[in-house]
């Protein structure tokens, strides 16, 4: 409660000191349920929760992005808006990818997390005042906006989980209970409530850190498969057309990576996590559009063509790591436009004005890619060293080159049984038609 | 620097094309549907970036401090297309 000198009691209010650090902590909530949510990616199976989270990461990014701008603008040192969090926060933050299984870590960030956060910011706006604090308070309305929104989102991914298998929705109540009480322990998420015991003692307690895995995890209902492109160019337009949309679903790889590097890059500045999260939403968006093709073809996903995360194979099993995959994945972007204007021609030529569309989109995100990933590779190999840069980005190619020659070389492709699978389903279609 | 007339650009796969006074050298390309691989017509993304091998061929100068290319590079020759001006007659060659 303030007080004004002719003795006038008002609302309570945050001054400008107390403003910057509930903000400061909710921008490290958002910036680590960003990171969370973008390295578990490769490791999460369910598959609507696969397409869904990183539009959920990107908009973490936003909210982190916006709160931390609004935290520098209240008088914060910009030397120390990145660090000296409160360590209770940074712990329980530190929890959140020890969710094991899908369940577990969804449940932890859908019911437990978000709902805390959620009543953080309605906290925060109940106190703020509208005035002084005004441009505080639109970036909080719209956060919030972004959340009511997705609640729906969230509660699908769970659902599917329940839908698939009752059992491992229930076997995630304990995490549930002990984030719950590590929460109590710190105070809540703005730190204003009572303090609680930790759970120390919790079954759940005391997990390893988590490691990003070196394999994307695809449905178990999913055929097994090795490589995701047709091993032969394509013989007529419709081959095309289901070739194209199969190498676009299969970019899904290219949404785990990037979202690998934010948990594998830690130290990076500010900007690359911006940057990134928007990155791994956009492949996630191109996946989505060659399934929809494919979808409305008649194609079942992961039965009739593969899915796989084939560049990352190809890195991590010629011993690389993060660095080579960004490296790959800018090799990749790097020769996409010129190919991008060609197909978008050609589709156009033959009528698929869906994909010349979903192409024409695609290359306009690549062009942010390019800058994203020159700007990067190049803050990590040294501005003075272009010439130790496009080394690193020609090898990464050749790591590619090498292992996917190799698969088909040796008979390792499997790709025998979706072949048989496309080509009959495009043969199932009358001549002239879309497949 | 202003650009007085039109000059001829051609490239290394043996393609030529005009390009007028104040235009960059990418739109001119693209209006004559030559083939120069480009994507964000600002700057940033380095597809249209290329050699000159000669001629005269300059970054304009009110981007020149935004354009992702290092200045090793445009030591040695290298323009973004996208975001540069003919003063002569010039060669080409497209790539990294």
């Amino acid at each position: 409660m303030t007080m004004d000198t002719f003795g006038n009691h008002a609302q309570s209010r945050h001054d400008v000191d107390l403003s910057a650090s509930l903000l400061k902590r909710l921008y490290l909530i958002e910036r680590e349920q960003m990171r969370a949510l973008a390295a578990k990616h490769i490791s999460i199976e369910s598959w609507p929760a696969k397409n869904g989270l990183p539009r959920h990461w990107w908009l973490a990014s936003l909210h982190a992005d916006a709160l931390r701008e609004r935290v520098l603008e209240l008088r914060y040192p910009r030397r120390d808006v990145d660090k000296d969090h409160d360590r209770g926060l940074t712990a329980l933050l530190a929890e959140l990818t020890k969710g094991e299984a899908d369940a577990e870590f969804l449940l932890g960030i859908y019911r437990v997390l978000r709902p805390a956060l959620i009543a953080g910011y309605r906290t925060y706006l109940a106190e703020a005042d509208p005035i002084a604090d005004a441009p505080g308070i639109y970036q909080i309305e719209h956060i919030l906006f972004d959340y009511e929104r997705a609640e729906a989102e969230g509660e699908a991914f769970l659902a599917s989980l329940a839908s698939a298998n009752p059992a491992s929705v229930e076997a995630g109540t304990p995490w549930v209970v002990y984030l719950s009480r590590y929460l109590k322990s710190i105070g809540g998420i703005l730190g204003l409530e009572p303090v609680e015991e930790p759970p120390l003692d919790h079954p759940c307690a005391n997990r390893p850190d988590y490691v990003v895995p070196h394999k994307s995890v695809r449905p178990r209902e999913f055929a097994p498969a090795r490589v995701e492109s047709p091993g032969r160019a394509p013989q007529n337009h419709r081959e095309q057309q289901v070739w194209y949309a199969i190498d676009h679903a299969n970019e899904v790889w290219a949404a785990e990576a990037p979202g690998g590097f934010m948990w594998q890059m830690p130290k990076m500045p500010w900007g690359f996590f911006t940057d990134v999260a928007r990155w791994s939403y956009d492949e996630m968006r191109h996946a989505r559009m060659g399934a929809r093709r494919l979808d409305a073809w008649g194609f079942e996903m992961g039965i009739d063509y593969p899915m796989v995360g084939d560049p990352v194979d190809a890195i991590y099993e010629q011993g690389g790591g993060p660095l080579e995959l960004l490296a790959l994945l800018y090799y990749f972007e790097k020769d996409a436009p010129a190919h991008r204007m060609v197909t978008k021609k050609e589709f156009t030529a033959m009528d698929d004005t869906d994909t010349a569309i979903d192409t024409d989109y695609d290359w306009a995100d690549e062009a942010i890619h390019l800058k994203y990933g020159y700007t990067w590779l190049q803050h990590i190999v040294g501005a003075d060293k272009p010439d130790e840069l496009k080394a690193l980005v020609e090898r990464a190619g050749a790591m590619w080159d090498t292992w996917i020659a190799e698969r088909w070389d040796r008979g390792e492709d499997g790709y025998g049984p979706f072949m048989e699978r496309i080509e009959a389903r495009i043969g199932t279609t009358t001549a002239g038609a879309a497949p | 620097m202003t650009v007085q007339t039109m000059v001829t650009v051609r490239t290394s796969s043996g393609q030529s094309f005009e390009v007028d006074a104040d235009e960059t050298v990418l739109d001119a390309a693209i209006r004559q549907d030559v083939d120069i691989p480009y994507s964000c017509r600002s700057g940033t993304c380095r597809t249209c970036i290329s050699k000159v091998t000669s001629g005269k061929i300059e970054h304009e100068a009110e981007w020149a401090d935004d354009l992702m290319i290092t200045e090793a590079e445009t030591a040695q020759g290298f323009r973004l297309l996208c975001s540069s001006l003919a003063y002569e007659d010039s060669d080409v060659e497209p790539g990294w």
